[in-house]
């Protein structure tokens, strides 16, 4: 006999009863028994699931060297990421109350033009229309405030940076519109609508309170916010048209309206220039809008919008306002070259 | 070697003062360590009482969050120190250096001792009656499947010292099952 076939008698003798096999119901009442003991010397705990809980479940379930050589590097890599990228989200976050003259706003900016990067198409048209909400609530803050040297400063940081968030939106409206299907693009123009109705009457206080010089730039913003409620309505009314929709009336009254806030532009213009030229063009969109009103008597709503649209570029051109799209070019040829000498000759 | 289970449990004691942990702690190695008694002590009860302070020990040392880095070394620890104990304060068993040939019998062949229930009881009882130091390591290596590392940190010896150990212990036994050899 050797070691080798002694240790296999051992080997099968462990599955015998005999070898030591305690009783079955031993184990099961010593187990109550015990269970019992201890949990009589303290009480559960229910434990938040934080960063140092899983650090430290997981160092106690990895083995050591795993843990050390690649699951510490890891999780140090993955929280320094988070550290950094975290810190920016939290700088993010304290920036979102901060005004124009604030030392974050500049990351406020920065971050909503970071997330209109990544956002999809479709939602670009409401998301920028929000971001030109939050300047004039910036822009009520600071009028509202108590006045300081930097006030007026910050007012006009706040309206010129909603006169290029409307901008913008009118831009992504007409981009948006082109490429999606009818019913698509006539959801988001109503957005755009709904959202200038509201900048209009904000604007509209802003004015009430704001200095002369702050005024000024309120007063293009009104005319930002007029050209993107015109496009939004030119369209809903073509749009809703391609698909056979029918107009109701509350889109009609807002047709309406824009005829008259069209007018009152051209108004206005006509008493701003003494320029021979630049008056004969208010005189031409004057034409387009008697024109606009008769498309509107007849309900011809795709006329009236394609009128008011060329005589609100009119009005753009004389005041100096426009940025002259092909359309206008197509339209009115004749008023690019008009602009280009009344601009010489204003300077002259 | 301690086990990815092993480990999680353990943790939920830990973090969580999880009982029902502890109680899959019980059941995975309670039949273990109430052999590794039962080679130890002269009566199955003594093996019972040594089992349930075994647990209840090895419960308030991972409660008290002293580091456990090998659940299986730390059972067998408590399980062993607690048998000492037992005899200091006893003194019932004693250890025989020589074979008992009055109750082994003589003359028996292993291979053929294997097949009859009576020959399993006679080296069970040989392995009884052996010195506490060699009847533990032949449980811990041939009936558990311990590591000579797991052994050596149980018992307190270095590894070289346990294989030594693991040799003589596995000498003494064949002279009690075959004297006349």
């Amino acid at each position: 006999m050797n070691n080798k076939e002694l240790i296999n008698s051992l080997k099968q003798l462990k599955t015998l009863n005999d070898a030591g096999a305690p009783r079955p119901e031993f184990l099961t009442r010593n187990k109550e028994i015990l269970l019992m003991q201890i949990k009589n010397n303290g009480k559960e705990e229910r434990v938040k699931i934080t960063p140092v809980y899983v650090w430290q479940a997981v160092q106690s379930i990895m083995p050591d060297s795993v843990f050390n050589f690649v699951v510490k590097p890891v999780l140090t890599a993955m929280a320094i990421f988070g550290i950094v990228f975290g810190g920016w989200a939290a700088t993010v976050s304290a920036s979102y109350n901060s005004l124009p003259g604030d030392t974050l706003y500049t990351v406020k900016i920065m971050a909503e033009n970071a997330q209109v990067s990544f956002t999809s198409k479709s939602n670009e048209v409401p998301l920028r229309a929000e971001f030109a909400a939050r300047r004039l609530e910036e822009m009520r803050k600071i009028l509202e405030a108590p006045y300081t040297n930097n006030t007026e400063a910050n007012a006009m940081t706040a309206v010129q940076d909603f006169n290029k968030q409307i901008t913008a939106v009118k831009s992504s409206l007409e981009n948006f519109g082109g490429q999606n299907t009818p019913t698509k693009a006539v959801e988001a123009a109503k957005i755009v609508d709904r959202k200038t109705e509201e900048y209009g009457t904000a604007l509209q206080k802003a004015t009430e309170i704001a200095s002369t010089g702050v005024q000024s730039e309120v007063k293009k913003a009104t005319d930002a916010v007029n050209d993107a409620g015109i496009k939004a309505i030119e369209m809903i009314v073509k749009r809703t048209q391609e698909t056979d929709g029918v107009l109701d009336d509350v889109l009609m009254n807002k047709v309406g309206e824009k005829i008259k806030v069209v007018e009152a532009k051209v108004n206005e213009v006509r008493g701003d220039t003494e320029n021979v030229i630049a008056q004969g063009a208010t005189k031409e969109a004057d034409a387009v809008l008697v024109q606009a009103k008769e498309a509107f008597g007849n309900n011809d709503m795709a006329t009236v919008v394609d009128k008011l649209v060329e005589a609100k570029n009119l009005v753009n051109i004389v005041s100096g306002t426009v940025v002259i799209s092909s359309s206008t070019a197509e339209k009115a040829p004749e008023m690019v070259t008009i602009t280009a000498e009344s601009a010489s000759s204003t300077k002259e | 070697m301690q086990t990815f289970k092993d480990k999680y449990l353990l943790f939920r004691i830990k973090t969580l003062n999880d009982t029902e942990a502890y109680g899959m702690i019980y059941d995975r190695y309670a039949s273990r360590i109430y052999r590794f008694i039962y080679f130890k002590v002269a009566t199955q009860a003594d093996a019972e009482d040594i089992v349930s302070e075994t647990f209840l020990k090895a419960w308030q040392y991972i409660n008290e969050g002293q580091p456990v880095k090998n659940l299986n070394a730390l059972l067998y620890s408590i399980a062993r120190n607690l048998v000492i104990d037992f005899y200091r304060f006893q003194a019932k068993k004693k250890s025989y250096e020589e074979p008992i040939s009055i109750e082994i019998g003589a003359n028996i062949g292993i291979a053929n001792k294997i097949d009859s229930k009576q020959s399993e009881k006679r080296i069970l009882q040989a392995i009884k009656s052996l010195k506490n130091e060699y009847s533990e390591v032949i449980v811990l290596r041939f009936f558990d499947d311990i590591s000579i590392s797991d052994i050596a940190k149980i018992i307190g010896k270095s590894q070289n010292n346990t294989r030594v150990l693991i040799h003589r212990a596995l000498g003494s036994l064949k002279r009690v099952i075959e004297p006349q050899e």
